[in-house]
């Protein structure tokens, strides 16, 4: 018997079994809801991993792993600390997000640009709340200011994104944003219908949108990676990582020269990182690290900020359909919390349920990819201000 | 209320973090717009229309 309690059966604690039954619900999720499972069964089976006692998944020396002191020993933990600590692997992974997209619908309409800025008004008023919670009101938790922009960016609906800003401004949440972030973002389709319902009338969601006419010649998509980095980059600096790295990608996939490149990008790199990187965030989600009220907070906060920047999306949307000569629908601005293309879905299904006669697709990709690029500028303007 | 808390700040970077935000992105979508016009004129000019496949 004391044999027994020398091993991870001696030292299994309740919050690793509440962990591991995580871990195990999040595989679940993925494998019979399809809920995210390229990200959700990796990160899932790594809690499961990190939380089975004396692995030494995350064993490091001089300090804790978060510590960016301390050196890895563990094969989790050199994950973390070579991809996400280095911010490697969120930069790389905006490469193959540029080669997976098409900036088409956006060039052929520049004005949802500002459909995908609007939205991001979820992340700042999500601040402001994490705040009031924190250390400017209540007290709840001793949050300041960069936690509170680390739980904001959940807005953004961008994974990546949320797991660098965090790394910079509020390690100790990162597990706990990047997983709000891609549970949330499988949850687009639950979140956002009663969202939209809520901020339109059913007459507006009727609204009849004509098909993207104008055709968009290869030099403007050759060129629109340029000027969308020199503009961004030369007004945030900070954003360089994430927007070159995004538009870099993305000349790989247009450029016709490259063909080879954006595809190794679009699949297989893009698999490979997406396995480091659910192995190394779910590495970091131990009971110690998890379970405390923060981060419970932070995760129904990231809900908060998934809704707000939805219903901030739809009311620009309105707005601008006032003013514009050609009718806009306005569901199209909930696209533009990033998560594409679910929230682009989403727009599409409801749109056809409220008039058959409508393709909204093509419409909500516009800001779709708009919220890519508007998160990642919110981040890097974050980082300019707070860094 | 927290005295300590530096409310100002927040109102700096919720304000000009998100008035920057709706700028740079503006600022694009019209820069877009020239682009795309100047382009679509130059082709016209020099006659430089890609061919369709």
């Amino acid at each position: 018997m004391d044999g027994l309690l020398e091993t991870g059966f001696g030292a299994i604690g309740g919050g690793d079994v509440l962990m591991i039954a995580i871990g195990i619900l999040l595989v679940y999720l993925g494998i019979a809801k399809k809920w995210e499972p390229f990200l959700l069964v990796p990160i899932g089976f790594s809690i499961v991993l990190v939380n089975l006692p004396l692995g030494g998944l995350l064993d490091t020396t001089g300090g804790d792993l978060l510590d960016k002191d301390s050196e890895a020993v563990g094969m989790i933990a050199y994950i973390f600390k070579g991809g996400i600590q280095t911010d490697l692997i969120p930069c790389l992974i905006f490469i193959c997000l540029g080669a997976m997209t098409d900036f088409e619908p956006l060039i052929a309409n520049p004005k949802t640009l500002i459909l995908g800025a609007a939205a991001q008004f979820g992340v700042y008023i999500t601040l402001i709340v994490a705040v009031l919670i924190g250390s400017g009101w209540l007290g709840i938790t001793d949050w300041g200011l960069k936690e509170a922009c680390t739980i904001g960016i959940i807005g953004g609906a961008d994974g990546p994104t949320t797991i660098y800003l965090s790394d910079k401004l509020a390690p100790h949440l990162m597990g706990t944003v990047a997983m709000a972030a891609y549970i949330y973002m499988a949850m687009v389709p639950i979140i956002q219908p009663p969202i939209i319902k809520l901020c339109t009338t059913k007459k507006e969601r009727q609204i009849y949108m004509k098909p993207v006419a104008r055709e968009i010649s290869r030099k403007e998509k050759i060129l629109f990676p340029f000027v969308g980095a020199i503009i961004i980059i030369l007004l945030v600096p900070k954003s360089a990582p994430l927007i070159g790295s995004f538009m870099f990608g993305n000349l790989l996939y247009i450029s016709g020269v490259t063909d080879r490149l954006g595809k190794t990008a679009r699949e297989s790199f893009m698999d490979i990182l997406t396995i480091f990187l659910g192995l190394s965030i779910g590495g970091i989600m131990t009971a110690d690290n998890f379970l405390k009220l923060d981060s419970i907070l932070a995760f129904v906060l990231g809900i908060f900020a998934f809704a707000s920047a939805t219903a901030f999306g739809v009311l620009m949307a309105r707005l601008m359909n006032k003013f514009s000569r050609e009718p806009i629908n306005p569901m199209i601005g909930a696209a533009g919390v990033s998560a594409v293309p679910m929230s682009a879905r989403v727009v599409q299904i409801m749109g056809q349920k409220a008039n058959p006669q409508n393709f909204l697709l093509m419409h909500a990709m516009g800001p779709n990819i708009a919220g890519v690029i508007g998160t990642a500028t919110a981040a890097g303007i974050f980082l300019s201000m707070l860094e | 209320m927290s005295e300590a808390f530096d409310w100002a700040e927040v109102g700096r970077v919720v304000g000009v973090g998100f008035g920057m935000v709706i700028l740079i992105l503006s600022g694009l979508a019209v820069i877009l717009e020239i682009f795309s016009i100047a382009i679509r004129k130059i082709e016209k000019r020099f006659g430089l229309k890609e061919k369709s496949d």
